[in-house]
């Protein structure tokens, strides 16, 4: 990992604030600096997004402290926190699009309730986004109407509308096909160029972690270990990560 | 015959007392958590929020549209009907009993404060309460509200405050429309059928109309919008992960909206005797 990267997020002996889980909950380091793709994999989903919600700001951690951009999310007050909002993107594979409203304006709604852009300033980026996303159906249509990968598009072209520095990734290949897969790792690929990204469900696309992971963080209910790539991640030397890899 | 010895009754007296108890203590944290719920939404409203922001701002016209203007049609074909049927038959029998004097002070004060902010607020509950009710619990089922919120839009100012507020515009408007429609059609009827001039009696009608209450019409069409508006957003949101809550929950809104319409109804026929 290249150390020269401005850290975004960082986690300092971290755990996760969880309220109905009978798991055991490792403390956990880690930085997310931009340019690099960070993956969590472990045995337990539940355990992974508690994580990924605690990394992203979502969730205050129960135990010690998680900084994004500098500033610690225990201490954040309501505002500061909804400021942090719009600088860390999130999309999730399983939620939807708001479905009243159309493509378009699913794309366009962080950006209409953050910035005072006029509607048409804010159409025209969010059109713009979607050019770059390859979106070749009219993104006026429904998400009723769309197929998974078309909404999955919107949902990464909402992500990225108010220009985040950081993405999570909450099982961004769930319910894509084959080809869909690489298509969106070809997207996530381009986007870790120039930013941080941080997921979970990576091993639902393997290939993806091979070529772009730069940090793979195995959790499991008692143990927390870090890899710098696939490689060494699939040449540990630990049972449960052997369990894991033979299940795949 | 069988008589239960006297401490089986005592016990069953006291279970029942206990049972009123935690009703009673159950209604009282509802309406705190009511009001809360309502006063958070309100105080969305801080310096930094600008008044008019676009993306509440067309949530709102949307909910405007669905609650107010889309359910005027059917207010005023009810409203025409209610006239008829209902306020005809009220001239007769008040013709009848206190004579042509009173019918007018009394038709004011039973057609414009009573039947029609009520029978508008039982509509917008069937209408747009079990609507609002479904349409966020459903999204919230889906996961498409946690979604936004992950976003950074605020779950009160994005889906409640525009559909409250659209709830008290809609209730004051359609209960004026549904007031003037119902008069005059009960009026035009009567004069068809009995021995009254509508021209006169509608004339007389609106010079009993004053400042005083007009405001007493406005507020109380405000407080019922409020109340509807409040018990269906704070219901849908209620929604944890099943879809057999939806219903669930609508059911509530619907009942509590009613008992709560009935309440504050009966707080201004006390307070306006």
């Amino acid at each position: 990992m290249n150390n020269m990267n401005p850290i975004s997020i960082s986690a300092d002996k971290a755990i996760p604030y969880t309220r109905e889980s009978d798991l055991n909950f490792p403390p956990l380091n880690c930085q997310l600096q931009s340019s690099t793709l960070t993956c969590l994999v472990g045995p337990h989903r539940s355990q992974l997004r508690a994580y990924l919600h605690m990394l992203a700001g979502i969730t205050k951690p129960e135990r010690g402290e998680v900084e994004v951009f500098g500033q610690k999310i225990s201490e954040l007050e309501a505002l500061a926190w909804q400021k942090v909002r719009t600088q860390v993107g999130y999309l999730s594979g399983t939620s939807p699009l708001l479905s009243v409203e159309h493509g378009l304006m699913n794309v366009m709604l962080p950006a209409l309730y953050h910035n005072h852009l006029s509607f048409r300033e804010t159409a025209d980026k969010a059109r713009a986004i979607l050019k770059q996303l390859k979106c070749d159906f009219e993104p006026t249509r429904y998400p009723a109407l769309l197929n998974s990968f078309q909404r999955l598009q919107l949902a990464l072209a909402r992500a990225l509308i108010l220009d985040p520095e950081i993405l999570f990734l909450d099982v961004p290949f769930n319910d894509l096909g084959a080809k869909e897969r690489e298509k969106m790792a070809c997207l996530l690929a381009e986007y870790k160029e120039t930013h941080a990204v941080c997921m979970i469900g990576g091993l639902q696309y393997v290939r993806f972690l091979e070529q772009h992971a730069t940090q793979i963080i195995f959790i499991s209910e008692f143990k927390v270990i870090k890899f710098n790539s696939w490689q060494s991640f699939k040449q540990a030397d630990d049972p449960e990560i052997h369990q894991l890899l033979r299940i795949l | 015959m069988h008589f239960l010895p006297p401490f089986h009754c005592h016990v069953e007296i006291m279970t029942f007392f206990a049972w009123i108890g935690r009703r009673s203590i159950a209604s009282f944290l509802y309406v705190i958590d009511l009001t809360y719920f309502m006063l958070r939404t309100f105080f969305i409203w801080r310096p930094h929020r600008h008044v008019f922001n676009r993306a509440v701002y067309s949530v709102f016209l949307d909910q405007l549209i669905l609650t107010g203007i889309n359910a005027t049609a059917i207010i005023s074909f009810l409203a025409m009907f209610v006239g008829i049927a209902i306020a005809s038959q009220l001239v007769f029998i008040m013709a009848s009993i206190t004579g042509a004097n009173d019918l007018i002070k009394i038709l004011s004060r039973l057609i414009l404060s009573e039947m029609g902010p009520l029978i508008t607020g039982f509509v917008m509950i069937g209408r747009s309460c079990s609507a609002i009710v479904v349409d966020l619990g459903n999204s919230k089922i889906r996961g498409e509200i946690a979604s936004l919120e992950y976003l950074g839009i605020d779950i009160e100012d994005y889906f409640v405050l525009p559909r409250i507020l659209s709830m008290v515009i809609s209730q004051v408007i359609l209960a004026l429309c549904f007031s003037a429609v119902m008069l005059f059609f009960g009026m035009v009827f009567s004069s068809l059928i009995y021995d009254l001039s509508a021209q006169k009696s509608i004339e007389e009608l609106l010079s009993l109309v004053n400042m005083n209450n007009l405001f007493r019409f406005m507020l109380k069409n405000c407080l019922f919008g409020l109340t509807v508006g409040t018990i269906a957003c704070f219901h849908g949101l209620a929604v944890k992960n099943s879809p057999t809550q939806v219903s669930e929950q609508m059911q509530k809104a619907i009942v509590r909206s009613i008992v709560f319409l009935l309440l504050l109804d009966g707080y201004f026929i006390i307070f306006t005797l």
